[in-house]
């Protein structure tokens, strides 16, 4: 059952619909647009001719996207767009029951750090570094999001942190067309944890290092997901059609461990 | 009532605007940069751990703490906060405090600007709080 917050602007729906929504709004897949008609009829938001004025903000940074946004948490990856000054997320929640969310886009990092909880943590010395092999990161994390056991799977501390104070795992990815001569794209990994925040930096030879951060340090890389003005191709009518997310869905190194 | 006494190094403008000593020369952002301090009598058992508990308790939905740690500021304990605050619905700001209890007065320093601007801003701003002096 779909509804709409003409408040605040928030659709909520089934993964589908919404799915089939962005589709439509962004052009990069295939959309039944009589479905989604009638889900935005019965919310209350409009149609795709005319939709609600709340939803016309919501949508038009799928309309002409410049950053195109991933943000996994809790082992679902959920896309996002930036454009036209707000910042409008598909939020994954039980299925039935996702929410397509708007806000300017200078509220991505207030609501990024909300969203996943950034704050105090503890400030106990830890290693500067930690090097470990990638796919025992991931197994390990995958077992803590499915609240199984992980202990014996990395390097101490590092592994009782994981292991017993485990809070949640998050990577945020952003992209747009890029200024010529810098770089198109940014990514942060992070390890939540009650000994504290864990960055952690993927190499190409199947190692990962493992950091750890501050919140202070944590809220200002989030800041960089939204590139300057100058880094961006300012001709770019957009992000391309082949790399405006669409779908989000379940990690599948978490889903693979987790079965 | 106790007064204070800021080294601005140059970094800000020597007399407040209003309780803002703001970053001295051409600044574009949303919001004004700078630092505040601001001087109240203190209340008898006030601490700077007492004055921060009571502020974050007051934190609304637009404000979210990012993090807290005991300091020393002007020779005396001090609680730093760092705190990230949405105003006027477009604007985000970042308020960096530190609260403390000197000359029978508690003190809160603020040091502020855009998160935007908050990175090439913070050392400086800091190393102008660290200056402070507060004189009976």
């Amino acid at each position: 059952m779909s509804s709409f917050n003409a408040e605040t602007g928030i659709l909520t729906a089934s993964r589908d619909e919404i799915g089939a929504l962005v589709a439509w709004a962004t052009g990069a897949a295939e959309a039944d647009a009589g479905a989604v008609d009638a889900m935005l009829g019965q919310a209350g938001a409009g149609s795709l001719e005319r939709p609600h004025v709340k939803l016309t903000d919501a949508l038009a940074p799928l309309r002409r996207p410049i950053v195109g946004v991933r943000l996994a948490k809790t082992g679902y990856l959920m896309p996002g767009w930036v454009g036209e000054g707000r910042f409008t997320l598909h939020v994954y929640r039980n299925g039935d029951d996702d929410q397509l969310v708007s806000m300017p886009a200078e509220h991505l990092v207030h609501f990024l750090l909300w969203l996943l909880d950034i704050g105090p943590r503890p400030r106990d010395e830890r290693p500067a570094e930690t090097s470990v092999q990638s796919d025992q990161l991931s197994r390990a994390v995958a077992l803590r999001l499915g609240d199984r056991p992980s202990e014996g799977l990395l390097p101490e501390p590092l592994d009782s942190a994981v292991a017993h104070g485990f809070r949640d795992w998050w990577l945020a990815s952003s992209h747009w067309p890029p200024a010529e001569g810098t770089p198109g794209k940014i990514m942060l990994e992070a390890i939540d944890t009650d000994a504290g925040l864990w960055s952690v930096q993927q190499l190409e030879d199947g190692t990962a290092i493992v950091r750890p951060v501050t919140p202070l340090s944590t809220m200002l890389a989030l800041g960089d997901l939204l590139p300057d003005g100058n880094l961006v191709d300012q001709s770019a009518p957009r992000l391309p059609l082949e790399d405006t997310p669409v779908h989000g869905g379940p990690v599948k190194w978490v889903a693979d461990v987790l079965g | 009532m106790a007064s204070y006494r800021l080294d601005t190094l140059g970094l800000l403008e020597p007399e407040p605007h209003g309780d803002l000593h703001e970053v001295a020369g051409e600044l574009r952002g949303a919001s004004r940069a700078g630092v505040a301090v601001v001087g109240v009598p203190a209340a008898p058992g006030d601490t700077a751990l007492g004055l921060t508990d009571r502020a974050m308790s007051a934190l609304d939905a637009d404000g979210l703490l990012i993090d807290w740690e005991p300091c020393e500021l002007a020779g005396e304990p001090a609680v730093r906060t760092l705190v990230l605050e949405q105003l006027g619905g477009l604007v985000t700001v970042v308020l960096e405090q530190w609260r403390l209890v000197a000359a029978d007065t508690a003190w809160t320093v603020t040091a502020t600007a855009d998160l935007a601007a908050w990175a090439s801003l913070a050392g400086g701003l800091r190393r102008a709080v660290a200056t402070l002096e507060v004189e009976p």
